[in-house]
């Protein structure tokens, strides 16, 4: 160990702050100026911790779990009731549907229809809230073979919940919509008008540019739209709600608040990515 | 014959003794940042991460500075800008000036009652979040909803005293073996 002398030493202890201080904006600005290296770090960071997030995850989602089922039981019978007025009701779709769906058949052989193919997907665990107070991410666990690339699609049980940002070889971040930075092309289902579905870091991301005239309509069902070929036509997104005297909102139909485990779907898109993966494009895996 | 008082055992010299001093001091900073990676792993609503670590810095900077370098402050703000803020280097910057604060009002604060200590984290947690937020919206190029620092310094705030009795034990607890 070098032996400083004491008064050497006494300014050294007083240069240090300053001296970080200097350096904290100096990572500041590096993370301005150099944005992948930033990435990069990002990654290898998350992929380390990751592991650990999956252990620490399986105690909460116990607790949660234990949680929710005490509330069931607590709610049986109320719940009980709601479901079977549910259950009359879906009835009701049930056989719309199924007359639909044979009407839709006839047309379609009629028309010679070619059907889409089923496009594949993976899924993945939600371990770790990925942003801070002024972001809205997720991390996810992906295995170290999973498919995953920038641009895929996450959507839970109810629907679309973000795009794939930044992948690790253990994990991936998601950008949720309500993220500030989330722009999604959308279309609304009763009009076909389309929008843009802006995110602000709180629950309901809002409604912009749609075309003069059409406004959206409370109760509007809002799904995703191909414009720019960044995602396929046709996934649920929400519904359309106006507070009063404000901007219209989708009130999106997944749950951001409790996501636990999304699809990643690859639907083949090289649309608009984040601008660092322009730089970077990456091979699609596994597809011809 | 007489029997010898028992007394202290005596510490171990050379390297192991160097061990038990690094690890002692280097115990708040790893409890901080295992306190951080436990609160990141919720996932609703805003991250609780600088809420929660920055009792933590200000109580170890009064009543342990030397558990709580700022270099440590420094690694630990750049790898919690790593974890969570989008806006990289944000939380570092608001961390060591925040330490830097707390640092030079140590003299004085030390000898205060802990009513006061809380109320002075307080004003401290709105200053450093109100720093965090005015970071934010210049790294977006628009101003972000100022609700945001009044949510993390109640919570944050609401958070001192519990972590605070926590790291009081361990601080008294580190005593003991010194």
């Amino acid at each position: 160990m070098i032996r400083l002398s004491i008064p050497l030493r006494q300014a050294l202890g007083r240069l240090s702050l300053p001296v970080l201080i200097a350096m904290a904006f100096g990572v500041m600005l590096l993370g301005k100026a150099d944005a992948l290296l930033v990435e990069r770090m990002r990654t290898m960071v998350t992929d380390i911790v990751t592991p650990i997030w999956s252990v620490l995850q399986q105690p909460v989602s116990a607790v949660s779990d234990a949680v929710t089922e005490a509330r069931t039981l607590w709610n049986m019978r109320a719940e009980n009731q709601r479901l079977r007025e549910e259950n009359d009701h879906l009835r009701r779709w049930q056989d719309t549907a199924l007359a639909l769906e044979a009407e839709n058949s006839l047309l379609r052989r009629q028309l010679a229809w070619v059907p889409e193919p089923a496009p594949s997907f993976f899924t993945a665990r939600v371990v770790a809230d990925g942003g801070g107070t002024y972001a809205r991410a997720v991390l996810l666990a992906t295995g170290a073979r999973a498919p995953v690339r920038k641009g895929q699609i996450a959507l839970d049980e109810r629907g679309f919940v973000g795009r794939v940002t930044e992948v690790g070889s253990r994990s991936a971040r998601v950008l949720l919509a309500t993220d500030i930075n989330s722009r999604i092309p959308v279309t609304f289902e009763g009009t076909r008008a389309r929008a843009i579905m802006v995110g602000n870091n709180s629950a309901r991301p809002r409604l912009q540019h749609w075309p003069e005239g059409q406004l959206p309509r409370d109760g509007d069902r809002v799904v995703t739209s191909s414009e720019a070929s960044a995602f396929p036509a046709g996934l649920p997104v929400g519904i359309v709600r106006w507070p009063e005297g404000g901007v219209p909102e989708v009130e999106l139909f997944a749950r951001l608040d409790r996501l636990d485990v999304v699809r990643l779907f690859d639907f083949g898109l090289q649309g608009i990515l984040p601008p660092e993966a322009v730089a970077r494009p990456e091979p699609r895996q596994g597809r011809r | 014959m007489k029997r010898p008082k028992p007394g202290k055992v005596e510490p171990p010299s050379g390297f192991l003794r160097f061990l038990d001093n690094f690890m002692r001091n280097a115990l708040p900073v790893l409890v901080t940042v295992v306190l951080a990676v436990a609160v990141i792993t919720q996932d609703q609503g805003p991250s609780l991460a600088l809420p929660v670590v920055l009792p933590a810095v200000f109580f170890w900077t009064i009543f342990r500075p030397a558990a709580m370098p700022p270099l440590a402050v420094f690694l630990l703000g750049v790898v919690l800008d790593l974890l969570v803020s989008p806006n990289f280097g944000a939380l570092t910057v608001c961390l060591i000036i925040t330490y830097a604060v707390v640092f030079r009002m140590r003299g004085s604060l030390i000898k205060q009652n802990f009513y006061v200590i809380a109320l002075v984290y307080a004003l401290v947690a709105l200053g450093c979040f109100t720093l965090s937020w005015l970071m934010n919206s210049i790294g977006y190029f628009r101003l972000l909803s100022p609700r945001f620092i009044m949510y993390e310094t109640l919570v944050s705030t609401g958070m001192y005293p519990i972590l605070a009795l926590a790291f009081t034990g361990m601080h008294r607890a580190m005593e003991r073996f010194e």
